[in-house]
């Protein structure tokens, strides 16, 4: 199986082309498509009203209290899904190939491509700094190339001001409290503040369906400068000019640490996590998203 | 600060190199906009810190070599008012003069003055440098002979670090005149004398040590620069019996002066014997004044002697501050008076005036034991138990008894026999002789008394041996005795000459009236008068009794010497040598043992020992044969020369004026210190660092 370099994809036309592309791609992938034939989880019964499929009558419950019941499955409750992108200064940055920031934009766009496709709502929440940008989720056609103008346009823009995860999080919660939902985050999480944990965690125990996709490039994963570097960061004016020799082991233990923890946590709350390089294909990372789920839905199905 | 080389500090532009390198340096470093800042900085922060303070400390390592390079090359130095000795480098004859007197031991700042002027003097010694010719002399008293110049400094710098302090006064100018004549010798033309001393008046005086303006130079180091060196000191001490306490009291009297410019008060001064202490005092004095402290006490024991010191409690200086006395108590002289006319009526009695005479005030502290017996009881007296014996009048005695005192007399006793109504000169001849100072021939009544008609015709004493010791109390006229009179006198036979016979005194008519003669160890006397008012009232005449008191004495040989001076420090002691002597050990009161050995001793009856380092008390031991015996007698005591003790410094004018006009005190004068030797060692310390900081990087 062979995926588009994120480099490639960058220069492929406009955002929804991109989004495209590896969907097909990953769906080529995956052989089929992931959410083939009707929504099969059970949600509540309905009494039967003129329209309602007579298939879905469950005649157990006509049996014990003679009257037309109609089951109703989640997929007909019409999923919800919110993509929340961080686009805060830290991913903008780029090491070998696309900015971070790029890279979760193609990755939302493939998402929003393959909901809208399967009519579901999606919505959009990229957050960076006090700029909050907000698109409700829509199942509409036209509301695909709203979302993926707006991707466009924030990758383009580039990352922007501290990394605050929380506030969007906190957003969503209100935003998506009457309605189960399908929450995506994508970031780098540069936001070492426990509190981001708690919220995905509490998302969870609204019982919304929370998955992290944890943007990182190689770089920050492996620090791999030689000499004396100058490093300024991305969200603020903190300098520091250092040996990356003399640091390395100190800064991949810090890291390290970090990752373990964020793990752990979201593990423990049953939050999916889901850690991206930005070296690797975004068809890769799609389909490293979505396979456990297929696989989850066809034992439900079962 | 000035240089020498003023165009080399073009140079220091070259300082804003590393500036320059250090930012360029700091532009190229590659620049990365990071995402993951926190775990950056979270664990690295001191890391970064200590990174950035390394590159700063380079910088600034990088920018002191830069400017030290310039500067040094520049030669800068620096003029400057010294205080203090000026010491020239290169050829030369110098002599060091180091005070190494008692108040050298002046204790300041936990060190001694000594101890400060070899430090000094040392130095001075380095900095004249390899090719000076160079002598070092003592300045205390009794210091040894002046070496000659040497450039062996080793050993100079050996003699002046182990040159110890003595407890002698200082005598400076003669060991500057001793500097001068050493320096004389030299065909240096530089001729310097560095004086290395407290520069107190004790030590200066007499004859300048060289012509004023003729001399070498002078350079005065003084080793302190306090005016004034607060010091006590005990400058005296005598004792004295005390009759009050006893026949073993004794009052010792001490001075203490007050050196300093600051009045003392209440300064406790302790009478110490035989090592305790036993009065203790307080004294209060103001600047320069000195005072009379009184103890008294009794000598403890029975032994005659006892070591004394009077104490003052310790100040800087403290040698000066006791001072120590050797105090004897006179031994008795053992008198037997013979009353050969006793009667019951005291005053009629034959021993009245002479019992009286002999015991002045009738005190029993006197130095005479008396004891009185009568010719009958005289055989049962013991004689080796007495150093005189009187026969007042007694009739002739028995031959025996005449035979024991002949051979007590030979033995070292002194008879005097006087004469009276008892003594008929035919049985003296017969029987008395042997211990008669000359033979008896018959009275000679000149009067009836002393206020009878004739009592005109009544002798006096006319001559007599002023320079003998019975006599060497009385002045020239004697009046005491000469207005005497004798109304009768006992003629005396002739005499042989080169008998051994000699009239002491005579009385006007050529007649003796005193009349000496050796008899073995002993001495006999013969009076021709009697002891009593019978024959003359010299008995109640002034010259009475201290002629009596001198007779006495004289035959009992005991001293009547004056007191001997007092023996101090640096001065050599007569020590008493028997003729079996063949060793003899002096123990100093340090504990340190000096010998004389018997080539020394050979043939002599005193030996000068002049081993005197120290103050205090000296014990002497004697061996004869193959035994050491301790010769208390002859144990000694040594003190300080007080004069030392004197801490007034002198006035810098008062020194003697050196050889170049220069004046002779401390001189304060312009000095260019050069520092570009400083800032080259600085260089190599900052190019250290510098590889040091690079090679951690």
């Amino acid at each position: 199986m062979k995926f588009l370099d994120p480099v490639a994809l960058a220069k492929l036309g406009t955002m929804q082309l991109k989004a495209r592309t590896v969907v097909e791609g990953a769906l080529s992938g995956l052989h089929r498509s992931p959410h083939h034939g009707s929504s099969i989880e059970f949600a509540e019964h309905k009494e039967y009203s003129p329209g309602d499929e007579i298939r879905h009558i469950d005649w157990k419950a006509y049996g014990k209290f003679d009257r037309y019941y109609v089951k109703r499955f989640e997929q007909e409750t019409e999923l919800s899904a919110y993509l929340l992108l961080d686009s805060s200064g830290s991913m903008a940055y780029r090491g070998a190939g696309v900015s971070k920031l790029e890279y979760a934009a193609y990755l939302a766009a493939a998402l929003t491509y393959l909901m809208i496709r399967q009519q579901d709502r999606v919505g959009l929440l990229a957050f960076g700094g006090d700029d909050l940008r907000y698109l409700p989720p829509r199942a509409h056609a036209n509301h695909l190339h709203d979302l993926l103008m707006s991707l466009e346009k924030v990758a383009a823009e580039g990352g922007r001001g501290t990394t605050l995860v929380a506030p969007a999080l906190d957003r969503v919660a209100e935003l998506a409290r009457r309605r189960r939902s399908l929450v995506i985050v994508l970031s780098d999480l540069f936001d070492p503040s426990q509190e981001v944990v708690n919220l995905l965690r509490r998302l969870r125990v609204m019982r919304h369906d929370v998955a992290v996709l944890h943007v990182v490039d190689d770089h920050e994963l492996e620090l791999p400068f030689e000499g004396v570097t100058l490093f300024e960061s991305l969200e603020d004016d903190r300098r520091l000019i250092a040996d990356p020799r003399a640091i390395r082991s100190a800064y991949l233990r810090e890291l390290d640490d970090f990752l373990t923890r964020l793990r752990k946590g979201l593990g423990e709350g049953d939050v999916e996590y889901q850690l991206v390089r930005t070296s690797q294909p975004v068809e890769r990372a799609l389909l490293d998203f979505l396979v456990p789920r297929v696989r989850g839905l066809r034992r439900a199905a079962g | 600060m000035e240089f020498l080389a003023p165009l080399m500090l073009i140079g220091l532009a070259g300082a804003s190199v590393p500036v320059i390198i250090h930012l360029i340096g700091r532009r190229r470093a590659p620049v990365v906009r990071f995402g993951a800042m926190d775990f950056l900085l979270g664990q690295n922060k001191r890391v970064a810190r200590r990174l950035r303070l390394r590159e700063l400390l380079l910088l600034a390592v990088r920018v002191l070599a830069a400017l030290a390079i310039p500067l040094a090359l520049a030669k800068p130095f620096v003029s400057c008012a010294s205080r203090g000795v000026i010491v020239s480098r290169g050829p030369q004859a110098a002599v060091l003069v180091l005070d190494d007197s008692y108040v050298m031991g002046y204790r300041k700042g936990g060190r001694t003055l000594l101890a400060e002027a070899k430090y000094r003097a040392l130095r001075v010694l380095e900095e004249l440098g390899p090719e000076a010719d160079v002598a070092v002399v003592f300045a205390a008293e009794g210091s040894p002979p002046v070496p000659e110049l040497t450039r062996d400094h080793l050993r100079l710098a050996d003699a002046i670090e182990t040159a110890p302090l003595t407890a002698r006064p200082p005598e400076t100018t003669v060991a500057l005149r001793r500097a001068a004549a050493l320096l004389a010798g030299s065909p240096h033309a530089a001729r310097r004398v560095y004086l290395f001393s407290a520069l107190t008046r004790a030590g200066f005086g007499g004859e300048a040590p060289w012509p004023p303006g003729a001399g070498p130079e002078l350079h005065a180091v003084p080793v302190t620069d306090d005016a004034d060196l607060p010091n006590l000191a005990v400058t005296a001490a005598a004792a004295e019996k005390d009759p009050d306490l006893g026949p073993r009291g004794v009052r010792v009297r001490a001075e203490i002066t007050n050196f300093g410019l600051a009045k003392v008060e209440d300064r406790a001064a302790t009478l110490v014997i035989d090592g305790r202490p036993v009065a203790r005092g307080l004294v209060t004095l103001g600047p320069g004044e000195k005072t009379e402290k009184r103890f008294s006490a009794a000598l403890p024991g029975e032994a005659k002697t006892a070591e004394v010191s009077v104490e003052l409690d310790g100040d800087a200086l403290a040698i000066d501050d006791r001072r120590y006395l050797r105090v004897e108590l006179r031994r008795d002289v053992r008198v037997l008076l013979v009353d050969g006319d006793p009667r019951t009526v005291r005053h009629e009695d034959e021993l009245f005036y002479l019992e009286t005479a002999l015991r002045p005030g009738d005190r029993s502290d006197s130095a005479l034991s008396v004891a009185t017996t009568t010719v009958d009881d005289l055989p049962k007296r013991h004689l080796a138990d007495f150093d005189v014996v009187f026969l007042c009048n007694v009739r002739a005695l028995e031959r025996e008894a005449v035979a024991d005192i002949e051979a007590w007399v030979r033995k070292g006793g002194g008879l005097i026999v006087t004469m009276g109504s008892n003594v008929e000169a035919d049985a003296y001849a017969a029987a008395m002789a042997p211990i008669l100072a000359q033979e008896l021939k018959t009275p000679l009544q000149l009067a009836v008394g002393p206020k009878g008609p004739d009592s005109g015709r009544a002798e006096r004493i006319g001559r007599f041996e002023a320079t003998h010791p019975v006599f060497s109390v009385f002045s020239g006229k004697a009046a005491g005795l000469r207005e005497a009179s004798f109304w009768k006198i006992q003629l005396l036979g002739p005499t042989a000459q080169g008998d051994g016979r000699t009239a002491l005194a005579r009385f006007g008519n050529g007649a003796p009236a005193l009349v000496e003669r050796r008899l073995g160890a002993g001495r006999l006397l013969l009076y021709t008068s009697t002891i009593d008012r019978e024959w003359n009232d010299l008995p109640i005449h002034p010259g009475f009794l201290p002629l009596v008191q001198q007779i006495v004495r004289y035959l009992a040989r005991a001293p009547i010497e004056p007191p001997e001076a007092e023996l101090v420090v640096g001065r050599a002691r007569e020590l008493p040598v028997t003729p079996a002597d063949t060793r003899i050990e002096v123990t100093a009161p340090s504990g340190k043992k000096s010998t004389l050995e018997k080539q020394r001793l050979a043939g002599r009856q005193t030996v000068p020992f002049g081993g005197v380092d120290e103050p205090g008390f000296y014990h002497v031991a004697a061996e004869s044969g193959d035994k050491v015996r301790a010769r208390p007698a002859a144990d000694f005591v040594a003190n300080l020369d007080p004069r030392a003790s004197d801490t007034r410094r002198i006035d810098p004018a008062e020194l003697p004026a050196g050889g170049t006009g220069a004046a002779p005190g401390e001189a304060e004068a312009r000095r260019r210190v050069e520092l570009w030797h400083g800032l080259a060692a600085a260089l190599l310390l900052v190019l250290l660092g510098e590889a040091l900081l690079t090679r951690r990087g």
